[in-house]
């Protein structure tokens, strides 16, 4: 044996060998068999989920892009549209200039919604009589949508609808109402009806995001979110105070304005900035705006999504999208509206009128 | 039948139980007749008891895994060595350890400091670099010629002897005495 090696023999021998006993060693086999199986099991887990990734990027790529749907140019602030008993719709200018938009004589004992198409051409309304009174059951009853350009006044469902918070979809070709405690989808004439699952609360009222995807809902004076294909994935309850109604996106979809007794209010859709915008009674003396009072549609935005218009009774009070500016239009006396409904006209027929 | 079928499989032929049993014996003297040394080889070569003996552990492991055929051997300890320092030199071992040592599963060996102040063999490996000790090691401790440790580690029988000469003149500085 070498010098060097019996140096280093007394140099390894300072190290005191731990106790290692064969079951140590047994255990560590089977903790190592262990481990090799998860890992395995790991990576057939991650060769899987590529595989899917790949073939769903293949699948995607193989497919013409699904063509986007045709993008409607901003819009102009046309004239208010107004409704109520007895009215049929009138077009009401924010200087005070009214015009009959639809006269349906003795039909028109109640319209009780209505909602222009995003591009101004098409007006849905609901004409109904659900107070018992004489017209109701009167075959022209429903819900209705008339054609500017050619006059045509069609049904698109019969019946009788006590404020069915009309909408139309962002591409104008469906509209949403709301039926006994619950949303419905038609197409714009009426066909392929559906019904949005909602949670288990009755719906007073219900407004189409601008980007389709989800609905803002009035129900029992509390506002929620919902996925607007009813697969009930998130609602988000919104912190919107009690008597909430009327709830309305912005066109930007960036806020929902309601009113809280006589009280305007923006929301964020996530619910987490709240604005009160404007007490009424500063504008309106005697504004009838109690937690009982108020209906589905009474709120609406401009479509260039810079001014909030509110019918409180007999009147409409038009304000800047922060709250500023609140005046109310000229009131009819003999007229009580239930709600309003903001005409979008394209820009270069009108400028934006200034409050 | 079926308990039959599981009788059958649960218990093995008379002749199969003793050749595991035989074999497990003769692996359980093997490993209680080298376990000390390659853990204090691993030391010298490591610097760190605990990585020494996760390695020891290792290399066990492997050849009981295979002692069908490493029990027949002439020299089952040369296979232990070189599973051993395989093992030390897998780039994946040295990942796991470096991840290990940073969240703090692989400890520090504080007794190290202590044993460098009483032997200067252990002092004089320091400096060197992991492979360097364990090519020393091989030679000076383990009895290996440099061409046996060359192919352990993967280096050239030269850069064994470069290795191991350097080791040498280092060891003879730090005693003062004449160490060929």
């Amino acid at each position: 044996m070498s010098e060097h090696t019996k140096l280093f023999e007394r140099a390894a021998a300072r190290f005191e060998p731990p106790d290692l006993p064969m079951e140590d060693l047994l255990e560590r086999q089977d903790r190592k068999r262990r481990d090799r199986r998860i890992a395995a099991g790991a990576l057939g887990l991650a060769v899987g989920l590529a595989a899917i990734f790949v073939g769903s990027s293949l699948l995607r790529s193989s497919q013409p892009a699904p063509a986007e749907p045709a993008p409607i140019a901003p819009m102009a602030n046309g004239p208010l549209t107004v409704y109520g008993f007895t009215g049929g719709l009138r077009s009401l200018t924010l200087d005070g200039q009214r015009t009959r938009l639809v006269r349906c004589g003795e039909h028109c004992t109640e319209t009780s919604s209505a909602a222009w198409s995003p591009d101004g051409s098409r007006v849905a309304f609901a004409v109904a009589c659900s107070g018992g009174c004489g017209s109701a059951g009167d075959p022209y009853h429903g819900i209705r949508v008339l054609d500017l350009a050619t006059g045509e006044d069609r049904l698109v469902v019969g019946g009788e609808f006590f404020e069915p918070s009309l909408d139309w979809s962002a591409d104008g070709s469906r509209i949403s109402y709301v039926h006994d405690g619950h949303i419905h989808i038609i197409d714009a004439d009426g066909s392929n009806p559906t019904q949005v699952s909602t949670p288990r609360v009755a719906v007073d009222a219900a407004d189409w995001s601008p980007d389709g995807t989800r609905f803002v809902l009035a129900s029992g004076g509390a506002l929620s979110v919902i996925e607007a294909d009813g697969s009930d994935r998130t609602r988000v309850v919104l912190p919107a105070g009690p008597h909430a109604l009327s709830p309305q996106w912005s066109p930007d979809g960036a806020q929902i304005a309601y009113r809280s007794g006589c009280i305007v209010w923006t929301i964020s859709p996530n619910g987490e900035q709240r604005s009160r915008i404007v007490d009424l009674r500063t504008v309106l003396l005697r504004a009838a705006c109690g937690a009982n009072y108020g209906s589905s549609d009474e709120l609406a935005w401009s479509p260039d999504g810079r001014f909030i218009a509110v019918i409180v009774g007999r009147d409409a009070v038009v304000m800047n999208a922060d709250g500023k500016g609140a005046r109310a239009l000229p009131a009819h006396p003999r007229s009580s509206w239930f709600g309003l409904t903001w005409q979008p006209i394209p820009p270069a027929i009108q400028p934006p009128p200034e409050t | 039948m079926a308990n039959d079928r599981t009788l059958h499989l649960a218990s093995k032929p008379p002749e199969a139980e003793t050749l595991a049993e035989e074999r497990l014996l003769d692996f359980e003297v093997f490993f209680d007749r080298e376990k000390a040394r390659l853990f204090r080889a691993l030391c010298l070569v490591t610097r760190n008891r605990f990585e020494a003996e996760e390695l020891t552990q290792d290399a066990f492991l492997s050849v009981y895994e295979r002692w069908d055929r490493v029990g027949a051997m002439d020299d089952p300890s040369g296979y232990l060595y070189r599973t051993a320092m395989n093992a030390f030199r897998s780039w994946r071992r040295r990942s796991a350890l470096a991840a290990k040592r940073t969240i703090g599963l692989m400890r520090a060996d504080d007794a190290i400091a202590m044993i460098d102040e009483q032997d200067a063999v252990v002092r004089s490996l320091q400096p060197l670099s992991a492979r360097q000790r364990a090519a020393v090691v091989l030679i000076d401790l383990l009895g290996y010629s440099s061409e046996e440790a060359g192919r352990m580690l993967g280096i050239r029988a030269s850069t064994v002897r470069t290795y191991a000469e350097r080791a040498h003149r280092d060891l003879k500085a730090r005693m003062g005495g004449p160490h060929e």
